[in-house]
């Protein structure tokens, strides 16, 4: 089935996303990278929802069967947690460069 | 009734930490002392109850959600609610201590409530999130750059090791369709999915609990917050992360606990000792001397791991005894080291700096916060009659029983690392020669707090048969 | 199954120019459009739900966030450099290859809480699948989860205290009147998305991203929208987490369990937990961008 190949894709984000926290010059970069590993994480546990549930199933056919709904459950919470993360950490930036620019003033 | 203690554990400080959020600020110090006593309360009281399972809105599992009130988690509410109840105390009579630190702090108590009554891995993860938002928002209450620097480094960690902990929790669900602690303990294999399942969270946890190599980030942010942040941080919220750790490695991924995973676990906490020992003997300042002590501590919570591990694994300790000393280590290290930042911390105010040669004068000065430091040091060396001695006695003698002489040698040499750096800032309140400097005044109150701890963490030794017998 | 093959090349490229780029306006740029093709994926992985949430949320709201920010961060960041070597390479290549065998290996493993989940569907008061996880078997995950939006809202409020002062609308006339045109279907859409919830791919969060937007899209054409100083929006921030944990007692006061409906009932509390939670959520998400808007004005400390 085509799944698989989404499992791969979510573990190539995965790396992705960890390089890119190694090697990134700004912290800005750094959360998106966190973000693009937790894309990652999502698409396998998804991945994983729809392994039963062929991609290509005609939607109203009774025959096969409905996507596992919690993973898309624990997604959907893992989507609202990332970007409660993601504001926060902007806003520590945020905070920051206000306290350098100060310093510099200095 | 136990349900609703139970579910007053979570709901009560959290709802009385939203609250402080539309409160004008004359009212958040009372709402916040509300929410921490009402906290510190339900937690005494469910230690007094019998352990029991009890699934969120009468959802069998593994469909729904439940919580695992044993020995190890009553325990922990327990030990969180009485740290926790004075470090509130102490923040309550600190001036330097913004109203919105109380909503933070709740929070946190909240989460960690939550987070050591779950049995289910992703609600574990969802628990950590909520603690971390908290904990790293708390950190940069601090008004400085240094502060916001170290929260932002706490948070990227923090985040990364709780990709890790998901991606296991996603080949977990994989592997096994479940997310019940105890179910998949039960069906846990010896396969390659488990093993790196398991891998990758402990990396993630290991991240989370500040284990050598991945702990810088911990000396910045616990020394730069503000003193009853720090005595939270180290004292309380490291300990979830530790705890999850114990929980995979003892409960869930059992079967996968070889001898060998234990060699690992062993050789990062002993790497965690003595590095953390020799930070701690090196540095110039005051806060960061206690930091690095909870690195080094920290390493030694691990080895206890380790070898409560390899004894499951080789089957040749009883099992009960296993979990009551690495909670008895863990409620050691809270009441010594909390009670250690909270006096740093007020010595720190007297003094108005934090660099280890300006504050002897204050130090002398503050012969209460100096015998609560004294206390502290004293329970985390392991040396008699507290409850760090009865917890390195225990530990000692459970490497003796493993024939574990390395872990035996490391632990020893942490013992006396411990004495060294302990003794190089207690020295400073025993110079002859010191110069005379003005004082910030600062309540007295604050060092009975941290008086109160270290006192706890002598006497809690004593009579405390019915800990040891009755898990 | 092309499809899907170019899909997987595209998220992969993207997302490496996403974090190798020096550039942080084109990184920015690339991870909204990554959002995009992520949600794109959750489609095909039938999913709309999180599709819907992916497209809003992790996408949209995302991106304003990060270009509201961008404006104020300085190039070269005071945030951490993290040490590389030979040794953290391995250890990724390692990492990479047991991932991917572990994956290929799990593809066939008969399991899943599916079955479980249709047979106590009836009983749950929805008869979408998903909403049922969310709101009545995994109860807590979400009030937890709406506690953990709302304590980051918390922190950001700390560190920023201010007024949020009219953000000046270059178009004028024209954005005014396309925005008052709408405004109302927005919130249409988002109240219809609430609704549709409990029966189909909808529910609090993708209509509380939606009312978000509306509320971002008043704002930046300058209209009289909410005065974000009263009281009564302080309290519908609140809302969802305490309506959550209210109605949660409840159930254990009425015989259901903690954070439990009784059976008959379930239903109706669903569908207020999720119209406050919605409210909590739009206007959660709104302050967030807002807070980090270049015009956010800044009370002297």
């Amino acid at each position: 089935m085509s799944v698989w190949i989404y499992s791969l894709c979510a573990l190539g984000l995965v790396l992705i996303g960890l390089y890119g926290l190694v090697r990134s010059h700004h912290g800005l970069q750094q959360l998106l990278s966190i973000n693009v590993m937790g894309s990652g994480v999502f698409m396998l546990l998804l991945a994983l929802a729809a392994r039963h549930a062929p991609a290509d199933a005609v939607p109203q056919a009774a025959r096969h069967a409905p996507a596992d709904a919690v993973p898309q459950a624990l997604v959907l919470t893992g989507i609202v947690v990332a970007i409660s993360a993601l504001a926060l950490g902007l806003a520590l930036l945020r905070r920051l460069a206000s306290y350098d620019k100060g310093a510099s003033h200095d | 009734m136990t349900e609703w203690v139970m579910a007053g554990l979570v709901v009560w400080p959290l709802i009385w930490g939203a609250l402080t959020l539309i409160l004008p600020s004359r009212w958040v110090l009372f709402a916040g002392a509300l929410g921490a006593l009402g906290t510190l309360a339900l937690g005494v009281w469910v230690v007094s109850l019998p352990p029991q399972i009890m699934t969120l809105g009468n959802w069998p599992t593994p469909l729904g959600l439940s919580w695992r009130l044993d020995g190890i988690s009553q325990s922990l509410i327990g030990l969180t609610a009485v740290v926790g109840g004075l470090i509130s105390v102490y923040a309550g009579v600190d001036k330097s201590c913004p109203s919105v630190f109380w909503g933070l702090w709740l929070g946190a108590w909240g989460a960690m409530n939550a987070l050591f009554l779950t049995a289910d891995v992703f609600h574990f993860y969802v628990t950590l999130e909520l603690l971390t938002v908290s904990a790293v928002a708390m950190v940069a209450l601090t008004p400085s750059a240094a502060a916001t620097r170290a929260a932002f480094r706490y948070l990227v960690v923090s985040l990364t090791g709780s990709m890790f902990f998901l991606l296991g929790v996603a080949l977990l669900y994989g592997r096994y369709g479940v997310l019940d602690m105890a179910i998949l303990s039960e069906q846990m294999t010896m396969d390659w999915v488990s093993a790196l399942a398991l891998a990758v969270m402990t990396i993630g946890l290991l991240a989370k609990t500040a284990v050598f190599p991945l702990h810088s980030w911990l000396p910045q942010a616990h020394s730069e917050a503000l003193t009853a942040v720090s005595a939270i941080l180290s004292a309380l919220v490291i300990k979830t992360a530790f705890y999850g750790l114990m929980r995979l490695w003892l409960d869930v991924f059992a079967t996968l606990a070889t001898v060998s995973a234990s060699m690992v676990l062993g050789i990062l906490a002993s790497a965690a000792i003595f590095w953390g020992g020799y930070q701690a003997l090196t540095t110039s300042r005051l806060k960061r001397l206690v930091a690095w002590s909870t690195v080094a501590q920290v390493g030694g919570l691990l080895l206890a791991l380790a070898l409560v591990v390899q004894a499951q694994a080789t089957h040749s300790v009883q099992t009960a005894s296993l979990w009551q000393g690495l909670v008895w280590l863990i409620g050691a290290h809270a009441l010594a080291k909390s009670a250690w930042f909270l006096a740093a911390g007020t010595v720190q105010k007297r003094a108005g700096s934090d660099y280890l040669t300006q504050i002897g004068f204050a130090m002398q000065h503050s012969p209460i916060s100096v015998f609560a430091m004294t206390l502290a040091v004293v329970s985390l060396s392991g040396l008699p009659f507290t409850m760090g001695f009865i917890g390195k006695w225990w530990l000692l003698s459970l490497a003796w029983e493993l024939q574990a002489w390395l872990w035996m040698l490391v632990s020893l040499l942490g013992s006396l690392l411990t004495l060294a750096y302990g003794w190089r800032l207690l020295n400073l309140s025993l110079m002859s020669r010191v110069w005379p400097q003005p004082l910030n005044p600062v309540s007295v109150s604050k060092d009975w707090v941290a008086l109160g701890l270290a006192l706890l963490a002598v006497i809690g030794g004593f009579g405390s048969h019915w800990f040891w017998e009755g898990i | 199954m092309v499809l899907d093959g170019i899909l997987v090349l595209l998220i992969l490229a993207m997302a490496w120019r996403c974090v190798r780029t020096t550039d942080l306006f084109e990184a920015i740029i690339v991870f909204v459009g990554l959002g995009m093709m992520i949600a794109l994926v959750w489609t095909r992985l039938q999913a709309p739900d999180v599709a819907l949430a992916e497209a809003a949320i992790g996408a949209g709201l995302a991106g304003a966030l990060l270009l509201a920010n961008l404006r104020q961060l300085p190039e070269d960041s005071s945030a951490v450099r993290w040490r590389s070597s030979w040794l953290w390479w391995s250890l990724w290549g390692i990492l990479g290859l047991a991932l991917g065998f572990a994956v290929v290996s799990i593809q066939t493993t008969p399991v899943s809480l599916m079955p479980l989940v249709q047979a106590h569907l009836p009983e749950s008061g929805v008869t979408h699948p998903v909403t049922a996880v969310l709101l009545n078997f995994r109860a807590l995950d979400t009030a937890l989860e709406l506690a953990v939006l709302l304590w980051a809202w918390m922190a950001q409020r700390h560190l920023f205290e201010g007024n949020f002062k009219a953000f000046h609308s270059l178009q004028g006339g024209v954005l005014k009147t396309t925005v008052k045109m709408l405004f109302p279907l927005v919130v249409l859409i988002a109240v219809y998305l609430l609704w549709r919830g409990s029966s189909s791919p909808g529910g609090a969060f993708q209509s509380g991203a939606v009312l978000a937007a509306a509320w971002l899209m008043l704002w930046l054409a300058q209209l009289p929208g909410l005065n974000w100083q009263r009281l009564s929006l302080k309290v519908g921030l609140l809302g969802g987490v305490m309506v959550f944990f209210w109605v949660g007692l409840l159930g254990l006061f009425q015989g259901a369990g903690f954070m439990g409906y009784p059976a008959d009932q379930a239903g109706g509390w669903i569908l207020l937990i999720e119209s406050v939670a919605a409210l909590s959520i739009g206007l959660l998400l709104a302050s967030m961008v807002l807070v980090s808007m270049p015009n956010f004005q800044e009370q002297s400390p």
